[in-house]
């Protein structure tokens, strides 16, 4: 059995959000930043142990805060995957009061709140730049390496189901 | 002693101390000499010129060829604009005989297309069919051509999408051709409707169409899915009705029976196919 689902991304611009969808549906990486405008939608199906999750992804333009997101595009979303880049602060400083926020608008959808470009940092610095988060993240991942991001969409999709 | 004797024995002790004193920067000074003849010999023999520098040519010339869009892309691209933009004459008789080779190429090919439809119409020109017409055309006051011309590009529903709003899950489609993926399409759909809405903040109000070359897409909204219809051809007024009636007539009696709404996907499809490939207005 295959169930569609609808996922949206969410963080500032250049956090990387469209480089992570690339890289779990293409399987590529690009150092060339090009800005998303609107939303781009990508698809990819998830072969789960009990069922096959069809991710409908929603990469949607960033901006400095989830509010500032049209509102039909985050509504009906089953999944959200929020992204903050690792090496610029202003991305995660409101870190707590964005994930709130956006569980009133979204009650009972997972949120999994993902750190990147973690290749940028060495191991003590990473558990160093974790401790001053906001939140602790669900992941830190790489859309350069790969790193971690198939296994962050293989979590929402067991999570939505 | 002598004079002279004196003068060749000051000498020769003169001599000595200048080699004991000077014999490094004599070394060096030979030593210099020999690098500055086999320079010499590298540089004006061409031969060992090259296998000095030939390397390194080949080593920029690789760096340029792979890095060429980004050393010499935005460089070129102004260059090509301002081109443009100062010989605008030029490049609109540079490409006028192109596009109008192209342009007529498309119009030689419609009319031709039309032509063999208007045949075949004429060809009917005995049958029950035309004389149907004719006594149409004659109770409406609209010319035989025009209508000959209506019937030809008679439009048709090449695709239906039912999708369920906001979330864009696709709950059934129909189609007459293979297109690209339909979960995509049905995610472009509803974010260009929620778009639509978001950018003009008109709550009650929907996106009913979108045009695209020869195709044209209505929309129809319901409370939790809404119908999306591709049709192809001229599309009128009685079309419209007949498509929405086709639309309100599936909903009715499909959707609407259906209580598995929120848990099944794609489970319209059958239903479609048989319903819109039936009725196709």
């Amino acid at each position: 059995m295959t169930v569609s689902k609808k996922v949206i991304l969410l963080g500032h611009y250049g956090v990387g959000k469209s480089s992570l969808t690339r890289r779990f549906v293409h399987q590529k990486f690009s150092e060339q930043y090009s800005t998303t405008i609107g939303v781009t939608i990508e698809k990819k199906v998830v072969a789960l142990p009990e069922c096959e999750v069809s991710m409908i992804i929603w990469d949607i333009a960033g901006e400095t805060s989830h509010q500032k997101v049209p509102h039909s595009y985050k509504l009906g979303a089953h999944g959200v995957i929020y992204v903050v880049d690792l090496t610029r602060p202003n991305t995660f400083q409101a870190l707590g009061t964005e994930i709130l926020n956006l569980q009133k608008h979204l009650p009972n959808v997972p949120i999994l709140v993902i750190g990147n470009k973690k290749d940028l940092f060495t191991e003590k610095e990473r558990t160093d730049l974790v401790k001053q988060l906001p939140l602790v993240p669900f992941a830190l991942s790489s859309a350069k390496t790969g790193e971690n991001v198939d296994a962050i969409f293989t979590e929402l999709a067991k999570e939505m189901v | 002693m002598e004079p002279i004797e004196e003068t060749v024995k000051l000498e020769k002790t003169f001599e000595q101390l200048r080699k004991l004193l000077l014999e490094d920067e004599q070394r060096d000074h030979e030593q210099l000499s020999r690098q500055v003849i086999e320079l010499s010999e590298d540089i004006n023999t061409r031969q060992r010129l090259q296998q000095k520098v030939d390397p390194i040519i080949d080593d920029k010339l690789s760096y340029v060829r792979e890095h060429f869009p980004e050393l010499f892309g935005p460089v070129l691209t102004r260059a090509i604009k301002r081109q443009i933009r100062e010989s605008r004459n030029e490049v609109i008789d540079a490409l006028y005989p192109i596009m109008g080779k192209l342009i007529k190429k498309y119009i030689v090919i419609e009319l031709s297309t039309l032509s063999e439809k208007i045949d075949q119409q004429i060809e009917q020109v005995f049958s029950w069919e035309m004389w149907v017409r004719r006594l149409k055309a004659w109770a409406t006051g609209q010319s035989l051509g025009k209508e000959i011309i209506v019937q030809s590009m008679k439009p048709t529903i090449q695709e239906v999408f039912v999708i369920k709003q906001h979330s864009s899950v696709l709950l059934g489609s129909y189609s007459r051709q293979n297109i690209m993926d339909r979960d995509m399409i049905a995610g472009m759909m509803t974010a260009l409707q929620g778009f639509a809405k978001d950018a003009f903040a008109k709550e009650h109000q929907d996106l009913q169409t979108i045009e695209y070359e020869t195709y044209k897409i209505l929309l129809k909204n319901f409370q939790t899915f809404y119908v999306a219809v591709t049709v192809s051809g001229i599309i009128n007024e009685a079309f419209k009705q007949q498509a929405d009636d086709l639309i309100l007539d599936f909903v009715h009696k499909v959707v609407n029976t259906h209580s598995a709404i929120d848990n099944e996907e794609d489970y319209l499809s059958e239903p479609l196919r048989q319903h819109f490939s039936q009725t196709n207005p």
